[in-house]
């Protein structure tokens, strides 16, 4: 067997060795100076921090402390009157309501976003602008005399007016 | 405080966290005297001598007695103790803007390799000014040694609770054990020369 690794030397101080990784580790050493030597160089040192005592609190500690917790707790302690109003507060809202409560508020929401959400927009034959050079293209802004000068079917079933530019022009003063 | 009887004191613990939780305040008093020299020498390896050790403590303990109702057992009281210690430490830390790799687990890279000694060496530890020189070769090691010490030599905690109160894997407790240990006997070495004269 080689020479031991340095977590086997922990792991046989710390009592964390298997019975049989002990042993092979007990048959090495005995013919291994170098790996007893370091066992016991590790173990001294152990034994030596295990002999240092806890640095204690001083005199009065737990006194101390109780008092602290308990003005802590007086001062997050509700009155009697929020106490009383908490505790009705708490009968009545139950968790379980609180689940009932959060799925229906789900369902709602749910059943918003279906029946909006199938909803199409109803397609209406709208009115084209059209000019003598093109489709208008800003006819959100446009206000086009009332009788158009002619009118065409140019795609089937959509009425398209068509008007001249100098009818735009007439009418807006901006094309 | 040391106990021989792990199985006792864990026995006791448990006796006084059942009466906590059944409501007697008095069983938190007998908690906090268990267990406060212990969590002040903890803060004392994370942080070094520091003068707010104690104040440290207490907020350690009024953390417990907030939360000690949610412990539901999984791992030791002393592995839960720490680990918030350990938390509250690295706020405080925080807080002053000092952080630094104290609480990673990769600030232990070196090779400590042990030093030769002399096979009959051992230290009288009765000697109480032994005692003293071990006491400053301890502070002298870095947090992450101070704190592996304190658990594995001091509480004897197992890896597993050592690594659940330090937040670092299994295999990283192993080897910062060992180089806490070879960091120490380094530092011890002339006291065990000294000793074999």
């Amino acid at each position: 067997m080689k020479c031991m690794d340095k977590g086997i030397f922990v792991d046989y101080l710390m009592g964390e060795l298997g019975r049989r990784q002990r042993a092979e580790s007990d048959i090495h050493m005995a013919s291994c100076a170098q790996c007893r030597l370091r066992l016991e160089t590790l173990r001294r040192a152990m034994n030596a921090a295990a002999f240092i005592t806890p640095a204690a609190v001083s005199e009065g500690f737990t006194d101390r402390l109780m008092r602290r917790i308990e003005q802590e707790r007086a001062s997050y302690a509700p009155s009697g009157l929020q106490e009383k109003a908490f505790s009705g507060f708490r009968r009545l809202f139950k968790p379980q309501w609180g689940f009932a409560l959060t799925a229906f508020a789900a369902c709602l929401i749910v059943g918003a976003m279906f029946f909006t959400g199938n909803r199409q927009t109803a397609i209406t034959h709208g009115e084209t602008l059209y000019f003598s050079d093109g489709p208008a293209t800003v006819n959100n802004y446009f206000s086009a005399p009332e009788k158009p000068t002619a009118t065409n079917n140019i795609s089937g079933e959509q009425k398209t007016h068509i008007y001249t530019d100098n009818c735009a022009t007439a009418k807006c003063g901006l094309l | 405080m040391e106990y021989s009887d792990r199985n006792e004191l864990h026995a006791r613990e448990n006796r006084l966290i059942e009466r906590f939780i059944n409501g007697d305040a008095g069983a938190f008093a007998d908690l906090a005297d268990l267990y406060k020299d212990r969590i002040h020498q903890f803060i004392i390896c994370i942080l070094g001598p520091d003068r707010e050790a104690e104040d440290i403590v207490q907020e350690v303990f009024i953390q417990i007695y907030k939360s000690l109702g949610n412990f539901r057992g999984e791992s030791s009281f002393a592995t839960w103790t720490y680990s918030l210690t350990r938390n509250v430490c690295r706020r405080r830390l925080r807080d002053r803007g000092r952080e630094a790799g104290l609480f990673g687990d990769t600030d232990d890279k070196a090779d400590y390799e042990l030093p030769d000694m002399a096979p009959s060496t051992e230290i009288s530890l009765e000697n109480q000014e032994t005692g003293k020189i071990i006491r400053a070769a301890v502070d002298g090691l870095s947090p992450l040694h101070r704190t592996v010490i304190f658990l594995s030599c001091w509480e004897h905690l197992s890896y597993a609770e050592i690594s659940r109160a330090l937040d670092i894997p299994v295999g990283t407790v192993r080897s910062r054990i060992h180089n806490a240990m070879a960091a120490l006997a380094q530092k011890l070495k002339p006291v065990l020369d000294m000793e074999a004269r």
